[in-house]
């Protein structure tokens, strides 16, 4: 037999039901307590919504997230992990628009509001068939057409198959973005605005900021985060775990909530690649819209208009069919 | 049931204490916001992660903070461990929240502690004040339990088996656990896969060892099992690494010379090769013509 | 070296050309000049605010340079086709124009060349190109061809004119500057016009004219799978190297008309550069165009006919009247029909109305340049949404069209001072073309300077 637990100080269920009515007097009270407090250490003023590994939401200052430094070397970076193969897998099902993701990538990587490294498109097939949010990372393929363009090398496969810039040498020809066809790549037109607490970043592959004026960007996986053990900002940032990263090699996928084995997600939910007859062979998978956890509509709902108006641009095209 | 006087006293009790709490809130949380720099309140609580190698002690710590005055965590604040007893309260050490406000403190074999039969250990973290916060403690009591990982084969079916104990550091004794929850996974880089879940049973239990998931070079897999938030116990956690997995072979990067490597087809290299000293040994021509145009008026 | 009757007079005819300008010629040269120096700001500016302040952005991202780029490296077909397959044809009429034809091949392979310099984002990283170049980029070949066919270009230039450097060296009646006589003493390169000499450079013209040809081929091929070996519409297309070197011979063959319109007008060459050249270019600008012509409605026709999403989404953009389609009309009808009758029609032929017609070519195949860039960067496979509004649709910023201007003058510029430097009409090959410039012209129909042979 356990041993009972006996009469002790606080209990933790004691502490919830105290912690409830705590809450109700200050909801009742509300707009009395200020906000002024600032936290002890250095802080950025922004703070980002991120969800933890035991999918808690929690907000933490935008300048804490990247602050791996350089550790690896030049070669290293150019090479990877040959025992690795990274995968993601995104849940059409269950996207709603939030662009969470796509804030905390800019977050992330300091990218002006126009650079966006993660995007989420409106995407209607057909007149007749229905539409879905399409989040759309760099799919890292593995027969990358901007490789095998780049005049310089400057943008390169790695064996963890991961397709990083080397924005050191790359001399901002576009060719890349050309060849890509999947409009994922953003180029950076001026000097980026560097924030204070990323100053002393000196650059590296594998964390991709600063960017560099004149040099092309794109969604790196988040090469730095993969050294910590963690997952890319999109994924930890979803709040409905849409995304789901992983190593082939492991056959696990992860988006921050729950584990799964990548190929019995595949199998079950019939996972498929983006256009796979453009031949790229992209490391991005997706698991079709079916039993969706919210209407589409949604995702338009507190939009910004001026991120509104871009999607009702196509909305509009789509419903006129041509011929 | 019949509503007695007592009963209804023990409600009308609550409920008035209840009452008057709010109306202490209301005129405290007026108080406070005419003063903007009074300090707030923390949130503090602590939990207990016990492996074979010691125990960790988490302590999160938030306060109501920002414009949306959402919970969040507080980064930064000093906070203090102590293990206490009747009489006595130990400092153990003093570790700072980082980024997510989580200050933990690793305590190796369970060393220098005061244990208590009845309660287990006590430990308490406690942050002192500051201009900004109030002072805050929250207490734990942990039992030191014990989770050891075997595997063994039964019918040719490969199983993973779990033995648990409460473990008293005096007598050192082991008494089996029974009726919590264990939960199995399989480490990734990432995460934590899920591979099955049993209720311990006179501190035994036993899941089916995922033979189908690829391990490294030679099919390792690093099983966890893990008693998860239990009341007495906190969190306890075992691991051991086993070769039942899938093999996969280490890759070995080969040169390659393809579109996107960084050396060219060789054919690609050939032709190259071939084009440009086709022209240019016609341009190295017209230079000697020059010359010996320069050389034939030279020699008249 | 020795000069005789025939070259002394031809001379005496350029002298003004080389040390006089008439008022006409200062005009357009301080008009020019402008153009010229309103360049400069605006490349300072792009220079320090960042390629921000072209309209060039994450959707269009290579605008108005790079149609720049393609236009002058089409261009210098003229020199490639007129220069070396005449000359190896050993066509008699081809001699007063070569040296125009050349000079537009040298001048444009080199303005096109600074167009893609203005559009990469990292001018101080070019030497990358070498030390991590990778030869399986089409932008390696690019680089390689061009220059390849620079070096080829100056080196023909040179080896047809060194017989013309000897005789300015050598004409005691040159009423030039010093440093003139001592650079066409340096060019010269002792040429004394010996048998040996004169064949040495027969010769070396004759590999030089041979080389050209499949190189010039090869740069605009090379040229076109930049566009071709990408996975978009438009330009993921088979014909691309084909349609690229023909429409290069074509507007290649424009711009000659126009400079030779040019050269006759503003140095009264009209016994010279007579309506016969007008006439054989003509027609060689006319069955080029019908081949271009071919081409065009091949490509659309095939795109059109199919079902396939984003080519008919492309041909639906350039067919649209509120898009590219007035744009489309003129690139792809009135730049080929219009010249084909002009042309084709013996009615409507004149110096003046072929002159027009190659104007209207040049003007059009700079807008089909257009045509292929921009709207296939309008047209990407998946929907534009993750960019502003005002980044869907590309438009010129005053900076990129103060440059493209500026480069249209900087090229008229060094034509002309080449003009002033050398006589644009090869004196040692057409002294015998050169009629008495004080007597009659001959009629129309008559190869020139053929009243004047004495064999």
């Amino acid at each position: 037999m356990s041993p009972k637990k006996s009469k002790k100080g606080f209990s933790r269920r004691k502490f919830l039901k105290n912690g409830l009515s705590i809450g109700i007097g200050t909801a009742g009270s509300a707009g009395m307590l200020s906000s002024c407090a600032k936290s002890e250490k250095k802080e950025s003023g922004e703070r980002i919504r991120v969800m933890t590994t035991d999918g808690k939401l929690v907000e933490i200052d935008a300048a804490q997230l990247h602050e791996l430094e350089d550790v690896v070397s030049h070669e290293e970076a150019r090479t990877g992990d040959p025992n690795r193969e990274y995968v993601m897998v995104i849940d059409l099902a269950k996207c709603r628009n939030a662009r969470i993701c796509v804030d905390v990538c800019q977050r992330m990587h300091n990218l002006p509001p126009e650079d966006e490294w993660i995007k989420v498109f409106y995407m209607q097939d057909s007149e007749d068939t229905a539409p879905y949010w399409f989040p759309k990372p760099c799919f890292h393929c593995n027969s990358p057409s901007c490789v095998n363009v780049c005049p310089v090398g400057a943008t390169f496969k790695r064996l963890d198959g991961l397709v990083l810039i080397d924005n050191e040498r790359c001399i901002g020809c576009k060719f890349c973005m050309a060849a890509c066809p999947y409009s994922s790549r953003v180029f950076n037109w001026r000097e980026p605005e560097i924030k204070d607490t990323m100053k002393d970043h000196h650059g590296a592959i594998e964390t991709g900021v600063p960017q560099k004026v004149g040099t092309v960007g794109k969604c790196d996986f988040c090469p730095d985060m993969a050294r910590m053990g963690k997952l890319p900002g999109c994924i930890e940032a979803c709040p409905n775990g849409v995304l789901y990263y992983g190593d082939k090699h492991e056959d696990l996928v992860s988006n921050g909530t729950e584990t799964v084995r990548f190929s019995d997600l595949i199998y079950e939910r019939a996972g498929y690649r983006y256009m796979e007859e453009l031949g790229t062979r992209p490391s991005v998978y997706y698991l079709p819209p079916v039993n969706r956890s919210f209407d589409p509509e949604v995702g338009f709902k507190d939009l910004p208009d001026e991120i509104r108006e871009r999607y009702d641009v196509e909305r509009s095209k789509i419903k006129k069919e041509t011929r | 049931m019949k509503v007695t006087m007592h009963t209804y006293n023990k409600y009308y009790r609550k409920a008035s204490l209840i009452l008057l709490f709010f109306f202490i809130l209301l005129i405290v949380g007026h108080r406070s916001s005419a003063q903007n720099d009074s300090p707030l309140r923390l949130y503090l609580d602590i939990m207990s992660y016990q492996n074979d190698s010691g125990v960790e002690l988490r302590s999160s710590v938030r306060a109501r903070i920002g414009e949306n005055r959402k919970i969040l965590p507080v980064e930064g604040l000093s906070i203090d461990f102590y293990n206490l007893t009747d009489t006595t309260e130990t400092l153990l050490g003093s570790v700072t929240s980082n980024s997510e406000g989580v200050a933990s403190l690793f305590i190796e074999g369970y060393k220098g502690l005061q244990w208590d039969e009845e309660e287990g250990y006590l430990f308490m973290a406690s942050f002192q004040g500051s201009d900004r916060f109030r002072k805050g403690s929250k207490d734990l009591s942990v039992r030191q339990a014990e989770i050891n990982i075997g595997f063994e084969e039964v019918d040719s079916i490969k199983m993973i088996s779990v033995q648990a104990f409460e473990i008293n550091p005096l007598a050192s004794e082991k008494i089996p656990l029974d009726d919590i929850t264990v939960s199995f996974y399989v480490k990734g880089s990432f995460s934590l896969y899920r591979i099955g879940e049993e209720d311990l049973e006179d501190g035994v239990c036993a899941v089916n060892f995922p033979v189908s998931l690829p391990g490294d070079e030679t099919g390792n897999l690093t099983i966890i099992a893990k008693v998860e938030e239990d009341d007495d116990y906190g969190y306890v956690e075992g691991s051991a690494i086993k070769d039942w997995g899938v093999v996969k072979l280490p890759v070995i990067p080969e040169e390659r010379r393809g579109l996107g490597d960084t050396d060219a087809p060789l054919w690609m290299v050939y032709t190259l090769i071939f084009l440009l000293s086709a022209v240019w040994i016609h341009y190295i021509y017209v230079f000697i013509v020059v010359y010996l145009i320069k050389r034939d008026s030279r020699a008249r | 070296m020795k000069i005789d009757s025939a070259t002394l007079n031809a001379l005496e005819r350029f002298a003004p050309q080389l040390n006089t300008a008439s008022l006409l010629e200062k005009v357009l040269f301080y008009i020019m000049m402008v153009f010229v120096l309103a360049g400069f700001p605006a490349l300072y500016i792009q220079h320090f605010e960042g390629h921000y302040v072209t309209g060039m952005r994450d959707n269009v991202f290579w605008g108005v340079y790079i149609v720049n780029f393609i236009f002058y490296i089409g261009i210098s077909y003229a020199g490639a086709l007129i220069s070396g397959i005449l000359y190896l044809l050993k066509v008699e009429w081809r001699k007063p124009i070569i040296r125009i034809a050349e000079m537009i091949t040298v001048i444009s392979t080199i303005l096109g060349p600074i167009y893609i310099l203005l559009c990469m984002g990292r001018l101080d990283r070019l030497h990358h190109l070498i030390i991590y170049g990778r030869i399986q980029s089409p932008i390696t070949w690019d680089v390689i061809a061009i220059t390849t066919y620079l070096i080829g270009s100056i080196i023909f230039l040179y080896l047809a004119t060194i017989q013309d450097f000897a005789i300015l060296r050598d004409w005691k009646g040159l009423k030039v500057g010093k440093w003139r006589h001592a650079w066409y003493r340096f060019f010269a390169v002792s040429y004394q016009d010996t048998p040996r000499q004169r064949q040495l450079v027969h010769r070396g013209l004759t590999i030089m004219s041979i080389i050209i040809i499949p190189l010039a081929v090869i740069v605009h091929s090379v040229l076109s799978w930049i566009f071709g070996m990408t996975l978009r519409p438009g330009w993921h297309s088979t014909i691309f190297a084909p349609y690229f070197v023909v429409a290069a011979v074509f507007s290649g063959t424009g711009v000659l008309i126009i400079a030779m319109w040019v050269y006759r007008k503003l140095y009264k060459l009209e016994d010279i550069i007579t309506e016969k050249h007008f006439r054989y270019l003509g027609i060689i600008l006319l069955v080029l165009g019908a081949l271009y012509g071919y081409f065009t409605f091949a490509e659309y026709l095939t795109n059109w006919y199919g079902s396939e999403k984003w080519e008919l989404e492309l041909i639906y953009k350039l067919f649209d009247l509120n898009e590219f389609g007035w744009m489309f009309i003129f690139a792809a009808f009135v730049g080929v029909l219009l010249p084909i009758i002009i042309i084709g029609v013996p009615y409507f032929r004149s110096i003046n109305s072929i002159s027009f017609a190659s104007l209207i070519v040049v003007v059009a195949m700079w807008v089909k340049r257009y045509i292929i860039i921009i709207p296939t960067l309008e047209t990407p496979l998946l929907p534009m949404q993750e960019s502003r509004m005002e980044y869907v649709h590309y438009s010129m910023t005053w900076i990129e069209w103060i440059l493209t201007i500026s480069g249209l003058a900087v090229f008229c510029l060094f034509f002309y001072l080449y003009s002033k430097f050398v006589p644009i009409i090869p004196v040692s090959e057409s002294a015998d073309l050169v009629g008495n410039p004080n007597g009659a012209k001959g009629k129309d129909g008559d190869i020139p300077g053929e009243q004047n042979k004495n064999k």
